[in-house]
C-alpha cells in the first residue's frame, strides 16, 4: 500500500490558428513543433509504457482549440508537408555532415524522429486525437476540458454568460471527440474567481485546479492545506497545486530543464546554417525560424554552446526522474506523519514543457513512471478521479480568486498592454446575450447559423493567449490582429441579425475560416 | 512549396507604393470578400493600404484636436500598473510614444499579416457605464464610458456658484459586509479623472474587502453628484484566512508547515507566524519559476519573467565563421557514381552536387564513375585542406 499519491496533470493547449487562406502561417507552426516535439512523442511514450506492463496515470487537460486543430483535415495536411519537408532536410543534413560524425550522428537521430512521427501520425489516420483516446479508454489517461477557447474567467465575472457558455460548449465539444463527458476541468491558467463553480457544477463537472494559494487562502482554512481536495459550496472538488514539485522542474534556477547536458532551445539550424541552403525550409518571405533541428547542449551561461551529446542527456534525464522521485516519497512520508489521511501531490505542467522546451522531457517521465513502478513503494501515479473515489468526503472550503500566472492573479492579462480589450469583449458578451434572448427561438435557418458563428467569433476574441501574448511582446501584431478581427466579426453579425439582414457571403466565408465547433449551440450564451 | 504566400508575404516597398496609388486613384475596395481566393487575396492588400491611409490621416486629425488627445491602451501603459491615481497623465500622453507604437505597427504589418486590416474597433458603445475588475489583492481596474450629455445634465445640478470649480472624479467606496446605500461605505477615496482618460488603475491597498465605485461631480463644498455606479468586486485575502472550521480544524503549527511545504519551502512554516508565513508566499511568487519563453509562442504565463541566466543574452559584437564544401560534377545519365564509396544519386542530366560541413583537417574525396555497360570507370579524387587560425 502506498503512503500517498502523484497526481501528474499536463496542460496541452494552443490557441486556435488556422489559416487556409495561405500556404504558409508562421503562426501554424505553433501546432506543428508541438506535434512532432510534444503530443508524438507522449504517444510513444504511452506505447512503450504499456508494452512495457508499467502501470502508470497521468491526467491531461486537451483543449478544444488544440483538439479541433489536431482533428482539422487543412491543418493535418499541412503538417504532413512541413514533415516531408523536414525529412528532405534531415536527409540532406545526414550528408553535410558526414566529416563530422558528432554531428552526423544528431542529424540520423532527427531524422529517424521525424520519420517515426511521421508513422504514428499515419498509423492514426492523421488524427492522433485518437490515440490519446485510446489510452484514455485503456485506463492510462484521465483526459480533462478546458474552458472552450482558454477564456481567462477571472476577468469574465461581469458577464457571467460568457463563462456559462465557455463551459458548456467544451463539455458539448469534449463528450462527442472523448466519447464520455468530461469529470474534470482546467480553468485556463487556473483562473478562478468565487462563484464559477456554480457553472462548473451545472454541467457536471466534478473537479477543478488552482494555484496553491488558491486552497491555501480559501476560507474557512483548509485542514490539509494543498494536499487534498476540498469541496466548494456548490460540491465540486479543487485540487490545489504543489509549488515543491512544480519548483524543481520549471524553476530556471533549480530546475531540471536547463542543465548543461540538455538539449539547447535556441541553438537551431533554421538560424544557423547558411542562406540559400536552409532558404526552402524557412519562411517563405526568407525570415528564418526554427526547424526543430538542433545540434548543440546548453553547455553553460554563455553563448559557447557545445555538440549535444544523447547519451549522457538521457542519464540526466534518468537521473532527474530519480530525484524527483525520491524527493517525492520524503515528502509523501513527511505528510503522512502529519495527516491523518494519504495526502495528494498535484504536480501540473504545460505540456508543451515537455520535448519542446524541454527536449527530453518526454524522456524524464518515461523514466519517472517506470522508476515509480519498479522502484519503490511509497508513492502512486494516480488520477483526481480515483483519488475522489477513495476520499469522498472532503472539507467544505470556498477557494480564493486566484491564478498561476506571474504574481498570481491577473497581471499578466491585464494590464497596460492589453487592458484595453476587456470593453470591447464585454460589450460583445452583453450582445451575444442579447441576441440570443431576441433572436433564439428564431426559425430563419440563416438567423440560427448567425447565431453560432456569433458565438463562436466571441469565443475566439475571448482567448486568453491574445492578452497574454499582447503582454510577452513577441507576435504582439498577431494577438491584436485575432482579437480585433473575431471582435469586428462579431459585431457585423450582431448588426445583421439585428437589421434583419443577414450577408450570406459573409457568414459561409466565416463558417468555413474559423470552423471551430460545428455544432455549437448559441442558446447556452444565458 | 509555398511560393504563393512567399509573393503575398514579401511585399516590396515599389509594390506597396503602386498599391497606394491605386488607391489614391480611387479604386475603392469592394466589402464582399470571397469570389476567388487570388482576386480576395488583391482586394484586401488594397483595402490594408486604403485603410493604413487613413488611419494616419485619422492620427493626425486627433493630433489637430486642441492638445487633449483621447487615452490609447499604449499611452496608458506606460505607466499604468505603476502609476497611482494622481500622477499627471499628460506626461504619459507624449506624442513621440505614440508615433513610436503607430510605426511599429505599421511595420509590423507590412512584413507580417498579409490579410486585411482590421477596421478599428468602436471607440465608444453608447453606454453609460463604469465597469470594475480585480486585478489582485491590492489593485482593481477600471474601464468606462460615459454619455457626455448625461455628465453635462448632472452637472446642471450643481448650484450655479459652485460649478465651474467642480472636479470630476472616480468615488471608491469600501462596502465590505453591508448593503450599500450610497451613503453608508465604511471609508471612501476619491480619485481625479483626466479629460480623455478610458481606463484607471486604482490602488486599494486593502486584500479582503468589497469595493464598489461612482463617477460623477464633486462640489467645492465636498457634495458629490454621481453619473454612474459600478459592478460590486471583491479582493481576495493575500494570506490565509482567520476562520476555521470545528470539524475540519487545524492547528496553527500544523497549518504552517502545510504552508511553508505548499509553497515550495520545506517544512520550514513551523514556528513562524502566519504574518512571516505570509511573507513567503509572496516571495515565493516573485521570485522568478520560470525558465523563460518555454516555446516559439512565449509557453505558459508563470513561465514569465525569466530570471537572469537561462535567459538569451544580450550579445555584443561577434563573429561567427563556418565552412561547407561544395563537390559538383556531371557524367552521364546513366553512370554510377559513388563518392567517397558511397552511392549518389544523379540528377536525370547526369549532373550532381554535395554539400559538406567541412572541418579542420584534410579531406580525400574519391568520386568514381562507371558507366553502364561496366566497362569505363573514372576517378577523381580532390584533396581538400582546411586550417583555421
Amino acid at each position: 500500500m502506498p503512503k500517498g499519491y502523484l497526481c501528474l496533470v499536463l496542460h496541452a493547449h494552443l490557441p486556435f490558428v488556422r489559416h487556409p487562406e495561405y500556404d504558409f502561417y508562421l503562426e501554424e507552426q505553433w501546432l506543428f513543433e508541438a506535434i512532432s516535439e510534444t503530443y508524438i512523442p507522449l504517444i510513444w511514450m504511452f506505447k512503450r509504457l504499456e508494452r512495457e506492463k508499467v502501470d502508470f496515470r497521468l491526467t491531461m487537460s486537451m483543449t478544444p482549440p488544440l483538439v479541433s486543430m489536431l482533428m482539422d483535415p487543412h491543418l493535418q495536411d499541412k503538417y504532413l508537408k512541413r514533415l516531408d519537408q523536414l525529412i528532405e532536410l534531415c536527409h540532406k543534413e545526414v550528408e553535410r555532415t558526414r566529416w563530422q560524425p558528432e554531428f552526423q550522428r544528431l542529424a540520423i537521430m532527427y531524422l529517424n524522429r521525424f520519420c517515426d512521427a511521421k508513422d504514428t501520425f499515419l498509423e492514426y489516420g492523421k488524427n492522433i486525437v485518437q490515440a490519446f483516446k485510446e489510452y484514455q479508454d485503456k485506463g492510462y489517461l484521465e483526459i480533462i476540458t478546458c474552458s472552450a477557447t482558454h477564456g481567462f474567467f477571472p476577468l469574465m465575472e461581469t458577464t457571467r454568460p460568457s463563462v456559462r457558455a465557455q463551459v458548456a460548449v467544451a463539455v458539448d465539444f469534449h463528450s462527442k471527440v472523448f466519447g464520455r463527458a468530461p469529470r474534470g476541468i482546467w480553468l485556463a491558467e487556473c483562473g478562478y474567481h468565487p462563484g464559477h463553480d456554480e457553472i462548473l457544477r451545472e454541467f457536471g463537472i466534478r473537479f477543478f485546479f488552482v494555484e496553491s494559494h488558491g486552497i491555501l487562502h480559501g476560507t474557512p482554512r483548509p485542514k490539509y492545506g494543498v494536499y487534498a481536495p476540498v469541496y466548494t459550496r456548490s460540491g465540486v472538488a479543487v485540487f490545489g497545486r504543489d509549488m515543491e514539485s512544480s519548483k524543481q522542474v520549471w524553476s530556471a534556477v533549480e530546475g531540471y530543464p536547463g542543465d548543461y547536458w540538455y538539449r539547447d532551445f535556441y541553438r537551431d539550424i533554421g538560424y544557423d546554417l547558411e542562406f540559400d541552403y536552409i532558404k526552402p525550409y524557412i519562411q517563405p518571405n526568407g525570415l528564418r525560424m526554427h526547424t526543430g533541428i538542433k545540434y548543440y547542449r546548453i553547455t553553460g551561461k554563455t553563448d559557447h554552446k557545445e555538440v549535444y551529446d544523447p547519451d549522457r542527456a538521457l542519464q540526466k534525464a534518468a537521473e532527474h526522474a530519480g530525484n524527483f522521485m525520491f524527493n517525492r516519497e520524503k515528502q509523501v512520508e513527511y505528510l503522512a506523519s502529519i495527516m491523518d489521511r494519504k495526502p495528494i501531490i498535484v504536480a501540473p505542467y504545460d505540456a508543451e514543457l515537455f520535448g519542446h522546451w524541454w527536449f527530453e522531457g518526454p524522456l524524464w517521465l518515461e523514466f519517472l513512471f517506470k522508476k515509480i513502478h519498479y522502484d519503490q513503494k511509497t508513492i502512486k501515479t494516480i488520477t483526481p478521479s480515483e483519488y475522489l473515489n477513495e476520499y469522498p468526503r472532503n472539507q467544505v472550503v470556498t477557494p480564493s480568486f486566484s491564478s498561476w500566472g506571474w504574481k498570481g492573479y491577473c497581471e499578466v492579462w491585464l494590464n497596460g498592454s492589453n487592458d484595453w480589450i476587456y470593453k470591447h469583449l464585454h460589450k460583445a458578451s452583453e450582445r451575444m446575450t442579447e441576441l440570443v434572448k431576441v433572436y433564439g427561438g428564431s426559425t430563419d435557418p440563416r438567423v440560427q447559423r448567425a447565431l453560432k458563428q456569433a458565438l463562436r467569433e466571441l469565443l475566439l476574441a475571448q482567448s486568453s493567449d491574445w492578452a497574454f501574448i499582447m503582454h510577452t511582446g513577441t507576435h504582439v501584431e498577431y494577438a491584436v490582429k485575432r482579437t480585433k478581427e473575431h471582435l469586428l466579426n462579431f459585431n457585423k453579425l450582431y448588426e445583421e441579425i439585428k437589421q434583419g439582414n443577414v450577408d450570406e457571403d459573409f457568414l459561409s466565408s466565416l463558417e468555413e475560416k474559423n470552423n471551430i465547433f460545428p455544432e455549437i449551440n448559441p442558446l447556452v450564451h444565458v | 512549396m509555398p511560393r504563393k504566400s512567399a509573393d503575398s508575404k514579401g511585399k516590396t516597398v515599389s509594390s506597396a507604393e503602386r498599391r497606394k496609388r491605386s488607391v489614391k486613384r480611387g479604386r475603392k475596395p469592394t466589402t464582399k470578400a470571397t469570389k476567388t481566393k487570388a482576386s480576395a487575396k488583391t482586394k484586401s492588400k488594397v483595402k490594408a493600404v486604403a485603410r493604413k491611409v487613413k488611419a494616419v490621416a485619422k492620427t493626425i486629425k486627433r493630433r489637430l484636436k486642441k492638445g487633449v488627445k483621447p487615452v490609447s491602451s499604449q499611452e496608458v501603459s506606460i505607466g499604468a500598473p505603476a502609476v497611482q491615481v494622481l500622477t499627471s497623465i499628460d506626461d504619459v500622453l507624449l506624442s513621440p510614444q505614440e508615433r513610436v507604437e503607430d510605426a511599429k505597427y505599421f511595420v509590423a504589418q507590412e512584413e507580417k499579416a498579409p490579410a486585411p486590416l482590421p477596421e478599428d474597433l468602436p471607440s465608444y458603445y453608447g453606454d453609460n457605464k463604469l465597469v470594475l475588475m480585480v486585478r489582485d489583492p491590492w489593485w482593481l481596474f477600471a474601464y468606462w464610458e460615459l454619455i457626455p450629455e448625461e455628465v453635462s445634465r448632472r452637472r446642471e445640478d450643481i448650484p450655479e456658484e459652485e460649478r465651474s470649480a467642480s472636479q470630476f472624479v472616480m468615488r471608491v467606496y469600501d462596502i465590505s459586509h453591508i448593503d450599500f446605500n450610497g451613503n453608508n461605505a465604511h471609508y471612501y477615496f476619491d480619485v481625479v479623472i483626466p479629460y480623455g482618460a478610458e481606463r484607471w488603475y486604482i490602488n486599494v491597498n486593502a486584500p479582503g474587502r468589497s469595493w464598489v465605485a461612482e463617477m460623477g461631480w464633486l462640489a467645492p463644498d465636498g457634495k458629490f453628484y454621481p453619473v454612474v455606479r459600478s459592478n460590486v468586486v471583491a479582493t481576495p485575502l493575500d494570506g490565509p484566512s482567520w476562520i476555521t472550521d470545528e470539524e475540519w480544524a487545524v492547528p496553527e503549527e500544523l497549518f504552517n508547515k502545510l504552508y511553508g511545504l505548499s509553497v515550495g519551502f520545506g517544512g520550514i512554516g513551523a514556528g513562524l507566524s502566519s504574518a512571516q508565513i505570509h511573507g513567503l508566499w509572496r516571495e515565493q511568487f516573485v521570485s522568478p519559476i520560470s525558465s523563460g519563453a518555454v516555446s516559439s509562442w512565449g509557453g505558459s504565463a508563470h513561465m514569465l519573467k525569466p530570471s537572469a541566466g537561462v535567459e538569451k543574452k544580450e550579445r555584443g559584437f561577434w563573429l561567427v565563421v563556418n565552412t561547407e564544401l561544395i563537390v559538383y560534377g556531371a557524367t552521364e545519365p546513366d553512370a554510377e557514381v559513388t563518392v567517397q564509396g558511397q552511392k549518389i544519386q544523379l540528377r536525370p542530366d547526369g549532373t550532381f552536387s554535395l554539400r559538406f560541413a567541412l572541418p579542420d583537417g584534410v579531406q580525400e574525396i574519391p568520386v568514381k564513375a562507371v558507366s553502364s555497360d561496366r566497362v569505363d570507370e573514372i576517378t577523381i579524387t580532390p584533396v581538400v585542406s582546411k586550417e583555421t587560425r
